[in-house]
């Protein structure tokens, strides 16, 4: 209470000062009123229960409990300093009935271990060596000096190749690098890209900010199968940035939906409805 | 289990000791620090203040009265374990690298290094009561041979002198006798190489050695008969017999130069629990960053000490099912 303004200390006194009003058993109930954040005086009741618990000692350990502390630690108050006495983290110790003492960190290091070695490929057998140290080496390379690289990589019997290498074994031009263009048309290639890029496609914009995607959804459903809607959005905020592409099934549809659309309103903007860039 | 890490010391541990109740804790180590703890919350009682170099060894009388300290500033020092008070100083010719009570109290057994012209020595002194004047001059003393001892201890009775010597062989000496001829009662070889900690079990009749050799020999006190042999992983610096259950403890680690190069996995820092008849690994705790230098169980065997490389004490109490494991055979 030192410290404190004289004007202040009646009312701190009454205000924190908790009342014992109950004692019987053990238990003890305190009354306390107090202020809380909202400026509201409230009403603190604690109970607390005491609870002995002995523990019996060696009479020369309980005087030993009570000796003065000397030394370094002369005068410190009783209890354990934190300058010299902390809790470490926990640590296990199971006891196990037979085996090996598992050791988990020791594994997780072999597992590591393992996957690094799995990286590493030969390049005459395959194995799981580095290249310099094959084993069959000698005999692999002078096999491909004969036959050319690509028939003496090819010629291994004994290891399995990759699927993506046994995939298009083409020869010399396996390992190339081959240019998007140059490749076979109808192999891998994003679909879903391509489609959009042939499918009528109108754009939509004066949006107004707060569109969603089933908005613009429950908006074109009526003039035929949608195939793909996309809504610009502003990366951080997520509001629309004003426009949007759908692409329907058909070309009528499309052109429905922007004759219709067309000078639409939709929520409190006035809609522009256009053929895409390419889509005309 | 949570431990309590003590960090009393600037400087790696070379030993700690529980008292004969396990309620109190001391520590030494190559500062200049003699600490007391209070085992079961880590408090720090006091600190014995006076040796002027790096301590080897400690050692507490059975009532908990006297401690002796052993260090490189070529003193034994007894002290008043209730006060921190230092009650004589015996002034050696070199560093002393291990003491022990004897079993009844009334002598101390002291282990000199080998250095300068000066050979290794065994030194037993008398030890009167507390509150009188200690005798200045050794009842005996004891020349090692044929290697240099590392370590000392008593056997049952104050029987005789056990000591480890640094080829990996241990020795029997009789100190009642005094021509030194006739000292060495028994030599066997047990280990190939520098023998690090020897404990004594409660009763005496037999103890366990560590060594750099990644082993650890149980012997019989009477004729150093090996009775089990633990081997490990990893050098050891130091193990010990768990009071109450067949269990024992070990402790150390790679040499402390090598300890920068490697990962601490590597560096196989745990205290290591073996059990103590069927001679294979139970359990491990890790737990310090370098070497455990020291073990103690606590004569009550709820908790068990290391001290480490790294200049922290860690005291593990054992969890429930520690105390409720059985082992099935």
């Amino acid at each position: 209470m030192n410290g404190t303004s004289w004007a202040d200390e009646p009312v701190e006194l009454e205000l924190n000062t908790p009342q014992l009003v109950f004692d019987q058993d053990g238990v003890k109930v305190f009354v306390e009123y107090k202020i809380n954040e909202e400026g509201r005086k409230v009403k603190v009741t604690k109970k607390i229960q005491n609870k002995v618990i002995k523990h019996s000692v060696i009479k020369s350990v309980a005087e030993r409990k009570a000796w003065q502390k000397f030394g370094e630690e002369r005068g410190k108050p009783p209890g354990p300093s934190t300058t010299t006495t902390t809790v470490g983290d926990h640590v296990n110790l199971k006891l196990f009935q037979w085996g090996d003492v598992k050791d988990e960190e020791a594994e997780l290091l072999e597992k590591k271990k393992e996957a690094t070695v799995n990286h590493i490929k030969c390049k005459y057998c395959k194995g799981n060596h580095f290249s310099a140290k094959c084993p069959y080496k000698d005999s692999l390379k002078n096999l491909e000096d004969i036959v050319g690289p690509s028939a003496g990589a090819g010629a291994d019997s004994g290891a399995p190749a990759s699927p993506l290498v046994s995939g298009k074994d083409a020869g010399p031009q396996k390992s190339a690098y081959v240019p998007p263009h140059r490749k076979n048309p109808n192999s891998a290639r994003d679909t879903s890209y391509e489609r959009s890029e042939d499918l009528p496609t109108i754009r939509l914009t004066n949006l107004p900010p707060d569109t969603r995607e089933p908005d613009i959804q429950n908006l074109v459903r009526p003039f035929g199968s949608i195939s793909r809607i996309f809504l610009a959005k502003d990366r951080e905020t997520g509001l629309c940035k004003g426009y949007s592409f759908i692409s329907f099934d058909s070309r009528q549809s499309a052109e429905n939906a922007i004759n219709k659309l067309h000078r639409h309103g939709f929520g409190n903007l006035i809609l522009n409805a256009e053929w895409s860039g390419n889509s005309k | 289990m949570r431990p309590i890490l003590l960090q009393g010391h600037t400087r790696p541990l070379t030993q700690i000791k529980y008292n004969r109740e396990g309620d109190l804790l001391f520590s030494v180590a190559k500062d200049k620090v003699v600490n007391a703890w209070y085992a079961h919350n880590g408090e720090r009682l006091g600190t014995y203040d006076g040796h002027e170099g790096a301590l080897f060894s400690v050692d507490v009388n059975s009532s908990t009265t006297m401690l002796v300290t052993g260090a490189a500033d070529n003193t034994i020092r007894l002290w008043e374990v209730k006060t921190g008070k230092l009650l004589h100083t015996w002034k050696t010719n070199t560093s002393v690298k291990r003491v022990e009570f004897s079993k009844d109290d009334n002598y101390i057994v002291a282990l000199t290094e080998k250095q300068m012209k000066f050979e290794s020595e065994i030194l037993i002194y008398k030890i009167n009561d507390l509150g009188t004047p200690q005798p200045s001059s050794p009842v005996v003393s004891i020349f090692p041979h044929p290697s240099k001892a590392t370590v000392v201890a008593w056997s049952y009775y104050n029987k005789y002198i056990i000591a480890a010597h640094e080829d990996g062989s241990v020795s029997l000496y009789d100190w009642h006798v005094s021509d030194p001829e006739k000292q060495l009662v028994k030599n066997v070889q047990v280990h190939s190489s520098s023998i690090t900690d020897l404990q004594t079990s409660e009763d005496g009749t037999y103890f366990i050695t560590a060594a750099r050799d990644k082993a650890a020999c149980l012997l019989d006190a009477d004729n150093l008969d090996i009775i089990k042999k633990y081997s490990t992983d990893a050098a050891l610096n130091t193990a010990a017999i768990v009071p109450d259950k067949d269990l024992i403890v070990l402790g150390g680690g790679q040499a402390a130069s090598e300890v920068t190069t490697t990962s601490s996995r590597q560096g196989k820092f745990e205290s290591r629990f073996y059990h103590k008849i069927f001679e294979h690994e139970v359990g491990r705790v890790k737990g310090h960053f370098g070497p455990i230098n020291t073990v103690a169980v606590s004569p009550a065997g709820d908790s068990f000490s290391t001290g480490g490389e790294d200049g922290y004490v860690r005291v593990q109490f054992f969890d429930e099912d520690y105390h409720s494991f059985k082992f099935d055979f």
